[in-house]
């Protein structure tokens, strides 16, 4: 249902990250990094869904004025 | 005439000027401070009192000589312990570094020292700026925190065991820890003063705060700072202004965008109420205050502070932290772990965000000269184990935009309240000018009660 999706790329999300850390550092360790994925997923779907355009913002790091 | 200790940086070095204080008395009279004081609320690492005191008789011959070094001259400066100090350990609250002794100094750490400053020590700091507690405890009540990461530097100014400290901000570490202390904290732009020798946590948001018990201190030390240094790749290359010049030129009430969306709704009732009150009053003394909404870029300024400051820890730390990860605490373990996991594309769009954000938030900021809001959600929260929400200081440090917190009144539970500043990019002259004025509006001087 609609109303899932964001609910469901977070966990997408943090799934990716899981076994991403699984291959890092083991099943174990990955699974008690569990509430700090979901944290990071959480803010990796907020940006995923708040993406710049593609001109709109050409740097990517604070430029030394 | 008040007691030394109880001076802050501009009287100070106006005393030492005219030769009414003896700068070695005052750091005399702040080292006895400390040594009554810190047994209980642990706010220093190290201090070295043969060297403080050496300086002290140094800087006073030089008076004599009618040689004075420069606007702090004979004044005790407290360092949050990440700043570099040659010859002195710099732990940066971690195992990790427990046995570092770096050999020069930070460059705003030299600069200070040219403008006369005598450096009294080295201030707790939480495991390298990140948010695992220190063990500093809040003057005003030792059950609650006295926030972080700049946790000694702020009780050390707050209970008079030195009239100013240097912290750090890559998230809310110099605001939130003023406003929770109940004293003056500046975070200026990003790139305004060096971090050339400061340990990183985010190279990209890092910021040298600033703490103290005025506004016009803030100017002081902020002119000693200030400029740029081709050694630290973020620092500006736009030339310092007369910051206490265009602070004093700012007599006119001034113009603050107050920000209710947003602050309010994630304040407690009493800091709403507070909030308001401070508005209402300083509007009453003729200062224009106007609500003002947040752009639609806000929505993902914390992500992006926490994406990019987790990424760039987990750079910083990568070698360190293959070989001894264990010593490491769980919080700053966990930010660089999610920092290994980020994807970096996303770490480049969460920058690429940030530029939008500070874009529109100058944008933003339009006719005002201000944008006005509570420093924290609550007061010092009752949890030894937090180092309290940074929520509201955040989006600021991440923007790039400088920020002052201005103590405003003492709350319900006895505990410090205070209001937060922003104003535009490199224009610290217009802003310290707002907060100066409304400081004088205010009449806050808090001192905790078990420490006057």
């Amino acid at each position: 249902m609609p109303e899932d999706k964001p609910e469901t790329d977070t966990e997408t999300l943090a799934q990716a990250l899981a076994d991403h850390a699984a291959l890092l550092w083991g099943a174990e360790k990955a699974a008690q990094l569990q509430p700090s994925l979901e944290q990071a997923a959480r803010m990796l779907r907020e940006i995923g869904e708040n993406l710049p355009g593609a001109n709109s913002e050409p740097s990517c790091y604070p430029a030394a004025e | 005439m008040p007691v030394p200790y109880r001076l802050g940086v501009a009287e100070s070095a106006s005393q030492v000027r005219t030769k009414e204080l003896s700068p070695v008395d005052l750091a005399q009279s702040l080292l006895e401070r400390i040594d009554t004081l810190d047994p209980v609320l642990q706010a220093w690492v190290t201090i070295d009192r043969e060297e403080v005191l050496t300086t002290a008789r140094q800087r006073e011959e030089e008076v004599e000589r009618g040689s004075v070094l420069g606007p702090m001259h004979g004044v005790p400066v407290g360092l949050k312990d990440i700043f570099y100090t040659e010859g002195m350990k710099t732990t940066a609250g971690s195992r990790v570094y427990a046995d570092f002794v770096p050999e020069y100094d930070a460059t705003c750490v030299a600069k200070l020292k040219e403008a006369g400053a005598i450096i009294l020590g080295k201030a707790v700091t939480t495991e390298f700026a990140s948010s695992d507690p220190s063990p500093s405890r809040n003057a005003w009540n030792p059950e609650h925190t006295p926030g972080g990461s700049s946790s000694g530097s702020s009780v050390a100014v707050s209970t008079g065991m030195c009239p100013a400290a240097l912290g750090s901000q890559t998230g809310g570490s110099t605001c939130r820890p003023a406003g929770y202390n109940g004293i003056v904290g500046l975070k200026p732009s990003y790139g305004r003063i060096s971090r050339y020798g400061v340990v990183p946590l985010s190279w990209s948001l890092d910021t040298v705060g600033i703490l103290v018990r005025s506004v016009e201190d803030a100017a002081i030390l902020l002119q000693a700072m200030a400029g740029h240094d081709p050694k630290d790749r973020g620092s500006s290359t736009r030339p310092a202004d007369n910051y206490l010049e265009e602070m004093a030129r700012a007599t006119r009430p001034p113009r603050l965008g107050l920000l209710r969306d947003f602050f309010f709704e994630r304040s407690t009732p009493e800091i709403q109420a507070h909030t308001e009150a401070v508005a209402q009053r300083l509007s009453e003394a003729g200062a224009v205050v106007e609500e003002i909404t947040l752009p639609k870029s806000f929505a993902t300024a914390h992500s992006c502070q926490r994406i990019v400051s987790n990424v760039e820890a987990a750079a910083f730390h990568q070698e360190n932290f293959q070989r001894q990860a264990d010593d490491y605490g769980p919080r700053i373990r966990a930010g660089i772990e999610a920092g290994m996991l980020t994807p970096a594309v996303s770490y480049l769009q969460a920058q690429r965000l940030r530029g939008e954000f500070r874009r529109d938030l100058i944008e933003t900021l339009g006719p005002v000269d201000a944008l006005l809001m509570p420093t924290s959600p609550s007061p010092a929260p009752r949890d030894l184990n937090t180092t309290g929400d940074a929520v509201f200081q955040a989006p600021w440090t991440s923007a790039g935009l400088p920020t002052v917190a201005l103590p405003s009144g003492v709350g319900e539970a006895g505990l410090p309240l205070s209001v937060q500043l922003a104003g535009r990019p490199f224009q610290e002259g217009q802003l310290l000018g707002a907060a100066k004025w409304c400081e004088e509006v205010l009449q806050v001087d808090l001192w905790p009660p078990d420490y006057q």
